[in-house]
């Protein structure tokens, strides 16, 4: 059979001061799993909005994220299937396609690790150390300006429903105190949103 | 591949060098591509300590010694060569293409540029093509800058505050649907929501 590989790039799992082998050891496997335990249950939700997985409100779908992390873990890190080489410290190329007859697998499990973030920080980091994207969506979620933005989504979907503008005018103070109480959630799905933004840019 | 010959610089005062081609076998712009210009810093940072020393040779042939250390001669090259694209021209043999540069073409180098562009045909940094994957993450994610997640977050804290009356069933029910479905358009829930990432400086 003829050599049909697609290649991807996924967020390779690393250590401070070097690269991961080819593949990731057991302990490293440990680690991973630990950060997937520590995701929060609206982060995996939302991997399953940007993956474009239906039904959401089913246990299935969740299950479903947490299968491909299993799969991006143990099949794609731990053993290496379908990877090619090691090309940086933060990125290895994996091979899928026809000859291996799963290159969307490969696709959605590159995906769901770059979405979690979970090899956004060194295997050797401390439990404090903060990834980028949380630190870059708490300097935005921080900024002043930011409200607005919350204001602007609501009254968008409140003008999409039909509703008139003082209605709208009502509910968005509403939902903008709302937001406020949970900046903690806003700060993980604007993490999200921003490493779906770095992995594709 | 012709070298510079210094005995014959009114002859023939022209140097080859491999220079870095996508995919697609066309010339990238290092000066205008930062990323193309770090995956290749990034490829001197790999070489090992016998291509190191092949590069220190073929810099000291050319009259290039004031660098002792090959990679150091290489991120100078990519930094002082070929980021200067007026400095070169491109002809493509094979699939690679080759910058030449020199007198017949108008442009003098000095002792250094020819010393640098010939370190970066000896680390053979050139040869294989500046992919996709050397650039950036290539992944299936269709929702970069997306802001679907959010808005179905904040869509349901309109269904939370709205379940007062403020909002008519059905358009309950529409957002309902939007929330469930993963903010997705489906026919008849298509909703269009401002993008919610900020610009740039936030």
């Amino acid at each position: 059979m003829g050599i049909d590989v697609w290649m991807a790039a996924t967020p390779a799992p690393y250590y401070s001061d070097g690269t991961v082998d080819h593949h990731l050891s057991e302990a490293g496997e440990d680690i991973l799993r630990q950060r997937v335990n520590q995701i929060p249950a609206h982060v995996i939700h939302a991997v399953g909005i940007v993956q474009g997985n239906f039904d959401l409100e089913s246990q299935d779908a969740h299950a479903w994220t947490y299968a491909l992390l299993d799969n991006a873990i143990t099949e794609s890190l731990r053993f290496g299937v379908g990877c090619q080489l090691v090309l940086t410290p933060r990125v290895w190329l994996v091979g899928g396609g026809m000859d291996i007859g799963d290159g969307m697998d490969w696709c959605e499990r590159i995906a769901v690790l770059a979405l979690t973030g979970i090899t956004e920080l060194p295997l050797d980091a401390g439990l404090r150390r903060m990834p980028q994207s949380v630190k870059k969506a708490r300097s935005i979620a921080r900024d002043p300006n930011f409200a607005d933005r919350t204001d602007e989504v609501a009254r968008a979907l409140l003008r999409q429903l039909g509703c008139s503008p003082q209605r709208a005018r009502s509910i968005v103070p509403a939902i903008a105190e709302m937001v406020a109480d949970r900046q903690e959630t806003l700060v993980d799905l604007l993490a999200l949103t921003l490493r779906s933004a770095w992995v594709t840019s | 591949m012709p070298g510079r010959d210094p005995s014959n610089d009114h002859e023939y005062e022209a140097i080859l060098v491999a220079a870095p081609i996508d995919s697609n076998g066309n010339l990238v712009d290092v000066e205008q591509d930062e990323s193309a210009r770090n995956a290749l810093h990034r490829r001197v940072d790999r070489l090992g300590r016998g291509d190191l020393g092949r590069v220190v040779k073929a810099a000291k042939r050319q009259g290039l010694t004031k660098y002792p250390d090959g990679a150091e001669i290489l991120h100078a090259a990519i930094d002082r060569v070929l980021i200067y694209n007026r400095l070169v021209t491109s002809l493509r043999l094979d699939r690679t293409v080759y910058l030449a540069t020199g007198e017949d073409l108008g442009d003098r180098l000095g002792a250094e540029e020819y010393g640098l562009m010939a370190a970066l045909q000896e680390s053979g940094i050139l040869e294989d093509p500046i992919t996709d994957a050397d650039t950036r993450l290539r992944t299936q994610l269709t929702a970069a800058e997306d802001s679907r997640p959010i808005a179905a977050w904040i869509a349901g804290l309109i269904l939370d505050t709205s379940s007062g009356g403020r909002l008519p069933e059905a358009e309950l029910a529409r957002l309902g649907d939007w929330c469930r479905e993963g903010g997705d358009s489906n026919e008849g829930h298509s909703l269009s929501i401002p993008s919610f990432l900020p610009p740039e400086g936030l």
